[in-house]
């Protein structure tokens, strides 16, 4: 197991509106990237569990080849706005993300399916 | 290397840049560049939400310095090869943020000699208009649900909004760039409607254009390293966009362009705009020989109009105080401390009548143990050796905060606790005073989207000559 942090090269957080906070996750090399994306380590489930939502608040996890990236975004459980808010741009609660640990690349092609992976805002 | 761009009607050419980040120091070599590769607008976005509702509610916006210094060499620029310009400007972008900006247009119109025929399009909507809009069968429904927001606007929200301003699109710049004018200045806009407006009344189809206003709204944000200090160069044609670096600080990749596609979006394929969405899902992107990056396949997908309306309502006053513990036995009993904190205030006679939450709210944040995450902090139980402790007090008058905050700053020094040793005071206190005014707080009451049957009619624009101290506005 690797937590995501060191395989990811940009790991971002910031407000998508001050309702909703959105991550964007890089990689540089491709390998980590597919590593990440077959894992199915980044779930929606899990996700609302570390940020203690319930699963509805995860609008989507986004996984996009182009960039060698994927996107999650949340529900805040406390507006931007809000007086108790604790971080205003959103731009700090990469955390848990970061934490997340994925497994060691399956060895075979057909392992690496075993876990289908959402894909376009279906999580 | 200058990368050679195909020359108009083949092809739309902007410059963009952000105008409330402070300039880069080479803006000139930049500039010069962008001369030879050839400019067909100017265009820059000055207006967002990102800092909180404070601005928009309190009327004000950091300092226009940056603003001015900004602006005058693109000023400068667009007049020189006379080539519109598009900025939005203020931050918040409400009538007054966009007046004092206005100020230092006619400030930069006179030191350079450089008259401006400008088409000033105000982004502050009249409440009392959109209150009897609203009234009259006017339909505005939330843009994201959220319990903070009513679903459906109501008179009472826009009336208990202190300012109400509404991301215009891009349609009213249209026909503002359409009368004459050297170049157009906004309150607050949608981002992307500053790009899309000239390219779109060149006649460019709106997908390729959207996406090209997305990669340019951040300038050098979409480059790599990302740097919003540096302008960002960007052509559109009818099937797709190419966008270039201008310094040789930072390079166009593919994955830059496409990871900045998605920034600060909530969802990375499809984008809401008013009118439609932008639909990236068959999008690719392609280094080109020339040190470009250049994508085709956005779609754009017509929908009902809307426009979307944000405004903020006051919350109270608030007044802040700051200690720092490291005392291992105030540490480990603070939590109860604070929660008896609370309690004695509630049991007071001074303040025991009115309601926490409706009256005033405290918030106790413990900087050292969940400061930034709260409840959904990984090591919250671990025991931290030094603590900052922030006491965030809003109440409904200034005078009711100061009272609270100073009631809370004498329980935190000298109430006892258990096992006390300190008995001079059981903490550090970082301020002398003690108590910081803030000011006003304001939390956003209206992040809705406004049904309109024309994108036009709430934007007339009214064209302005700089200097007005010189020759007055027509």
């Amino acid at each position: 197991m690797t937590a995501l942090r060191d395989l990811a090269g940009t790991l971002r957080s910031k407000n998508s509106d001050p309702f909703h906070t959105t991550f964007d996750v890089f990689f540089d090399d491709e390998a980590d990237y597919l590593r990440v994306k077959r894992s199915g380590a980044v779930n929606a489930p899990d996700i609302a569990r570390l940020y203690g939502l319930p699963e509805e608040g995860v609008l989507g996890v986004y996984f996009l080849d182009a960039a060698l990236a994927f996107k999650v975004t949340l529900a805040k459980d406390i507006a931007s706005s809000d007086p108790a808010c604790k971080d205003v741009f959103g731009a700090h609660q990469h955390l848990q993300l970061s934490n997340i640990e994925i497994p060691e690349a399956p060895q075979s092609p057909e392992a690496s399916q075993a876990r289908p992976v959402a894909q376009g805002g279906e999580t | 290397m200058n990368p050679p761009s195909p020359a108009p009607p083949d092809a739309y050419r902007i410059l963009s840049f952000v105008n409330h980040v402070p300039t880069h120091p080479n803006l000139g070599e930049f500039l010069e560049r962008a001369r030879r590769m050839g400019v067909d607008a100017v265009c820059s976005q000055g207006t967002g939400m990102d800092f909180g509702p404070y601005m928009l509610g309190s009327g004000t916006q950091f300092t226009t310095d940056n603003f001015k210094d900004n602006v005058r060499p693109y000023l400068r620029f667009a007049r020189d090869l006379d080539i519109p310009f598009v900025f939005s400007a203020g931050i918040a972008g409400g009538r007054i943020q966009l007046d004092d900006c206005l100020e230092r247009i006619d400030e930069i119109a006179a030191e350079e000699r450089l008259p401006l025929r400008i088409a000033v399009i105000d982004g502050e909507l009249d409440r009392a208009a959109l209150a009897d809009r609203l009234r009259g069968g006017g339909r505005a429904r939330r843009a994201v649900d959220s319990p903070d927001l009513s679903e459906w606007l109501t008179p009472e929200d826009v009336s208990a909004s202190e300012h109400i301003v509404a991301q215009l699109g891009p349609e009213p710049i249209m026909a503002a760039l359409d009368a004459g004018v050297d170049g157009v200045i906004t309150g607050r806009a949608l981002d992307v409607g500053v790009y899309m407006a000239p390219a779109l009344a060149a006649g460019f189809p709106k997908g390729p254009v959207t996406h090209l206003a997305k990669v340019l709204e951040c300038a050098g944000l979409a480059l790599s390293p990302g740097d919003p200090s540096e302008p960002i160069y960007g052509t559109v044609d009818h099937r797709g966009l190419t966008v270039y670096p201008l310094s040789d600080n930072q390079r166009a990749t593919t994955r830059s362009i496409a990871g900045h596609s998605m920034y600060e979006r909530d969802n990375p394929f499809r984008e809401r705009n008013p009118g439609g969405y932008l639909d990236l899902t068959e999008a690719w992107y392609e280094q080109t020989p020339d040190g470009g990056v250049r994508s085709e396949g956005a779609i754009w997908v017509d929908e009902p109009y809307t426009v979307k309306l944000e405004g903020a309502r006051r919350n109270g006053y608030r007044t802040v105080s700051f200690f720092g513990v490291r005392e291992p036995r105030f540490i480990d009993q603070l939590d109860g401390f604070l929660d008896n904190i609370r309690k004695t205030l509630r049991a007071s006679p001074r303040f025991g009548h009115l309601d926490e939450g409706k009256h005033y709210t405290i918030t106790f944040d413990q900087y050292g143990r969940n400061g930034v995450l709260g409840p959904n902090e990984p090591l919250r139980d671990r025991i931290p050796h030094e603590i900052g402790l922030l006491v965030d007090v809003i109440a409904e008058t200034r005078e009711l905060s100061e009272s609270l905050s100073y009631y809370v700053c004498m329980e935190l020094w000298i109430k006892p606790y258990p096992g006390r040793q300190t008995t001079a005071g059981n903490l550090a206190t970082r301020f002398a005073p003690p108590t910081i005014n803030v000011g006003d707080a304001y939390s956003f009451n209206v992040w809705h989207l406004l049904e309109i049957e024309d994108p036009v009619e709430l934007f007339p624009y009214e064209a302005v000559e700089f200097p007005r101290r010189a020759g007055g506005s027509s």
